[in-house]
């Protein structure tokens, strides 16, 4: 598994593609693997961490296509309705399912910053493999 | 450049081939010179025109124009066509922002009479036009019923509700209104993100500009466009929105499945696609058509709060403003349209879906669909360019309708992806330079400004040469940008 410099596990890296933006993703469990992509879709999102928990939202994720990317097009859906950044997820996946939930903030321009939209992650050079315990995934935004 | 194992080869200054291999199904051409082609830098946009022909009953050749850059499935600056019969239409061939486009706006004020209150105007426009992530108009909030006609109408449910004049219609492509549209095709989550983005500029390179002619190129067609030297202008670019971003991802997930159906082999997924005449092709065109009028209606509103920030702002009547239409393109679409192909070495109309993926529609004098005082020109084309730098008005020619199924390019295409912009830009005021050659821009995020950057784009000169030379349109007019609002 990828580290950072000072050792911790890397959680995800961004990638660049001409275009638009990619993310490459990791973890120990899928479901760290997906948390760690909603910390990364937000890096990009937002400037700033002061995300406050003030709201849950139940999560009920299918898999029609690909599970990963429907959870951060969900993600993207809840950011460009209600403004909502998730914080603290407990989520379980099981039969290509994500089932749980997530508490998190809504965005307050006094505290954060936008700093990019972001339309969806897309199906182009998708990846998702599991190497030694480690998943890793790989996901092209479009922006 | 490698050249893809020789199968990419020069056909003349303006246009290279991929000869057809593997499993393609036709040829791939593309629109470049050699300057611009040692600015693609990686092979993986060529790559991905090799992987367009490999879907069902394209006709004629996968094409891509000068601004071709790395895409996402489809390359951007790609067209294609598909036979109605055995052809296929894909959401990814028209990408997620359905219907982005492109308006512009001429005026009766000249350079001299408004460069001083350039500022005050983009300041002023940047309260009116919401720009940026979030941001929209508290005064329109629209019912499930309302926007439902809004997809059905397109830019005419604008005009009927106060925003625009009768006349603005003529002078929008398809008037504005997608035929086909079925708001029933749209999901609960479109229609959530709809309701409170009609009217909002977005984020990206979306924009809009105050800009000039600088220069005219040709006076007759110019005159025909109502365009001369000095004028001010105003460019509109944006899109469908949320709403559009949801379709196209509602749809790629049925069209993984109908892929899978109709055994359809896919180079790369986000090519998922559906015959045309399937029940999931048809829902798709439909749903399409739909965000296709949502982007119509869009450009709508934005011109009118365009039309009364300019009056409220200048102290001018809409008379003295002249602040009429002069064309609105799609560059991100799939349509049915009639073409002649060649087949087994004869000429033969037909009817086929053309999908434009940031490419725009170039359509010849006589056109049918083109409104009378552009039936001796040719449609007007717009192309806009990066922020600093300048935007073109070309029209549309026969040799697009025989060579390109009436297309051409959609703008400047990235040429560095945006974290190399971010560090390109370290310890620089993009703002600041751009303020410093007479240029305000007012943005949402600093992130935008510097990602969009001008040295992120190719110039857009050099890509409107391409076509011009290639004869797939004709320079008309150059602008040059005094100021912009950016999400």
């Amino acid at each position: 598994m990828a580290r950072t410099k000072d050792t911790q596990p890397l959680k995800y890296r961004i990638i660049d593609h001409e275009a638009d933006i990619g993310l490459e993703i990791y973890g120990k469990s899928l479901e760290e693997l997906f948390i760690n992509a909603a910390e990364g879709l937000f890096h990009l999102i937002i400037e700033g961490n002061d995300i406050r928990p003030e709201k849950g939202k139940r999560l009920e994720i299918g898999k029609d296509g690909e599970l990963l990317i429907n959870f951060i097009n969900e993600l993207l859906f809840l950011w460009d309705t209600e403004g909502f950044i998730p914080k603290e997820f407990s989520i379980k996946i099981e039969d290509d399912e994500v089932k749980g939930s997530v508490i998190g903030g809504l965005f307050d321009p006094r505290r954060l910053r936008i700093k990019q939209e972001i339309k969806a992650a897309t199906y182009h050079m998708f990846s998702l493999i599991e190497e030694g315990g480690i998943y890793k995934a790989r996901v092209i935004l479009d922006v | 450049m490698e050249d893809r194992e020789g199968h990419l080869k020069k056909l003349d200054d303006n246009r290279y081939i991929v000869n057809r291999h593997g499993n393609m199904h036709v040829d791939g051409i593309i629109y470049l010179n050699e300057e611009l082609l040692h600015v693609l830098g990686t092979d993986e946009s060529i790559k991905q025109v090799e992987n367009v022909a490999c879907l069902p009953g394209i006709v004629g050749a996968s094409m891509a124009m000068p601004d071709i850059h790395w895409g996402y499935g489809f390359p951007i600056g790609g067209v294609a066509a598909f036979d109605m019969e055995t052809g296929v239409v894909s959401p990814g061939g028209v990408g997620y922002d359905i219907n982005c486009g492109v308006r512009l706006l001429r005026s009766d004020l000249r350079l001299d009479e408004i460069r001083e209150k350039v500022k005050d105007l983009i300041g002023h426009l940047y309260i009116n036009i919401p720009s940026g992530v979030g941001s929209h108009r508290k005064d329109l909030r629209l019912t499930r019923e309302e926007i439902k006609k809004v997809l059905k109408k397109g830019a005419r449910w604008a005009v009927e509700n106060g925003f625009g004049d009768q006349e603005d219609l003529e002078y929008i492509e398809d008037n504005g209104q997608i035929r086909g549209a079925d708001p029933d095709c749209v999901s609960d989550k479109a229609y959530e993100r709809g309701k409170d983005q009609l009217g909002t500029v977005g984020s990206g390179n979306h924009f809009v500009e105050i800009g000039y002619i600088k220069e005219v190129y040709d006076p007759d067609t110019a005159a025909r466009f109502s365009i001369f030297k000095d004028q001010i202008t105003v460019m509109i670019h944006t899109g469908s929105r949320g709403l559009g971003y949801q379709i196209c991802d509602d749809y790629i997930k049925d069209m993984i499945k109908a892929s899978e159906k109709y055994g359809i082999f896919l180079p790369d997924r986000q090519l998922c696609c559906a015959p045309i005449d399937s029940p999931e092709g048809k829902r798709y065109l439909s749903a399409m058509a739909s965000a296709a009028n949502y982007a119509f209606a869009n450009r709508q509103l934005i011109t009118h709060w365009v039309r009364e920030t300019m009056e409220h702002t200048l102290k001018a009547g809409s008379k003295k403003l002249g602040l009429s239409i002069v064309y609105d393109v799609c560059h991100n679409i799939a349509k049915i349209e009639r073409h002649r192909i060649m087949e087994k070495g004869k000429v033969r109309e037909i009817e086929v879906c053309v999908h434009r993926k940031g490419a725009t529609r170039s359509y010849p004098p006589d056109s049918d669909v083109l409104p009378e005082r552009y039936k001796k020109t040719g449609q007007p084309v717009l192309i806009p360019g990066d922020m600093g730098r300048a935007s073109y008005i070309l029209c549309g020619t026969k040799k697009a309708m025989d060579e390109t199924f009436g297309s051409t390019c959609h703008g400047a295409g990235r040429v560095m992806s945006r974290n190399q912009a971010i560090k390109a830009s370290k310890g620089r005021s993009i703002s600041k330079e751009l303020e410093d050659r007479g240029i305000y821009v007012r943005a949402a995020s600093k992130s935008t400004l510097v990602e969009e950057m001008p040295d992120a784009y190719k110039d857009v000169s050099k890509v409107v040469q391409v076509v011009h030379n290639a004869g797939i349109s004709r320079l008309v007019a150059k602008i040059v940008p005094l100021g912009c609002i950016k999400g």
